[in-house]
């Protein structure tokens, strides 16, 4: 009986983390930064840009790939874009764009963004 | 008696299901990717074709200055699931300043009910990230941006 359970436990755990994928990060545009402490808030600007002067320096991805018809919020994908940022040593987000697609049971989200440093001294 | 109609009514369903995965892919046409010629230097081509593959879900593994590959992730799903694909885009050199892009889509066996040709969305997302417009669907055999 315990077998059967730990049988039914081990294959749960093996679809719970074969059903989804996410696969993130970034692309220096050219000079690399060190990145951004863990608490650093950095902005999304989901459509605009900032008033302030800025530089591009990388561009963002975040992939979310989920079976059994399960969706991945916008919330979520704003999230790991912005890990991405701060390892990337950016201070905003710009021209953060979403593509969601299906294949079948599998619903795709990918973001992508331009990760940019403020010009000036650091905030 | 009965046992062995069972087993012989299994094995028609199970070869009826072998023809219906199977038969599209040999009664398909010869599938040779898709051709496009940009009016863009080789080095940004290439770096669409990275940026176009990561966005499929396909981050590259090779990236040459002339030949960019990479593999969707299989995952598991309650009929069929998705992934493992491998997406290339092939580089040449045409003229001065121009490059042709050899996209392909190369399905596998481990879930192969599950996989499609991603050639349009890889176009697409190479055309915004080059600035040109994107190839109407399906994409052209051969085609000029």
């Amino acid at each position: 009986m315990r077998r059967l359970e730990f049988a039914i436990g081990a294959l749960l755990a093996l679809c719970v983390a074969g059903c989804s994928t996410t696969q993130s990060g970034f692309r220096p545009l050219g000079q690399t930064y060190p990145p951004q402490p863990a608490d650093f808030a950095v902005e999304i600007f989901e459509s605009g840009e900032p008033q302030r002067a800025f530089e591009r320096i990388a561009r963002l991805d975040s992939h979310f790939e989920k079976t059994h018809l399960i969706h991945t919020s916008h919330a979520t994908a704003i999230a790991e874009l912005q890990k991405q940022a701060r390892a990337a040593g950016a201070d905003a987000v710009i021209e953060v764009r979403e593509m969601r697609s299906r294949v079948g049971e599998t619903f795709i989200l990918h973001l992508t963004g331009i990760a940019i440093r403020y010009a000036g001294p650091p905030r | 008696m009965d046992q062995r109609n069972l087993w012989s009514r299994a094995l028609a369903a199970g070869l009826a299901l072998l023809f219906v995965v199977a038969a599209p892919a040999a009664f398909a046409e010869k599938y040779d990717g898709v051709t496009i010629t940009y009016d863009k230097p080789i080095a940004d081509v290439q770096k669409a074709a990275v940026d176009a593959l990561t966005t499929v879900g396909a981050p590259p593994s090779k990236q040459e200055p002339n030949f960019v590959e990479g593999k969707r992730k299989n995952k598991m799903g309650m009929m069929v699931g998705s992934g493992g694909e491998m997406l290339s885009v092939a580089l040449t050199s045409v003229e001065s300043g121009k490059t042709e892009a050899k996209v392909r889509t190369t399905k596998t066996f481990v879930g192969r009910a599950g996989q499609k040709v991603w050639d349009q969305q890889i176009l697409e997302e190479m055309a915004k990230v080059l600035g040109v417009s994107p190839p109407a669907a399906p994409a052209a055999a051969t085609a000029t941006q």
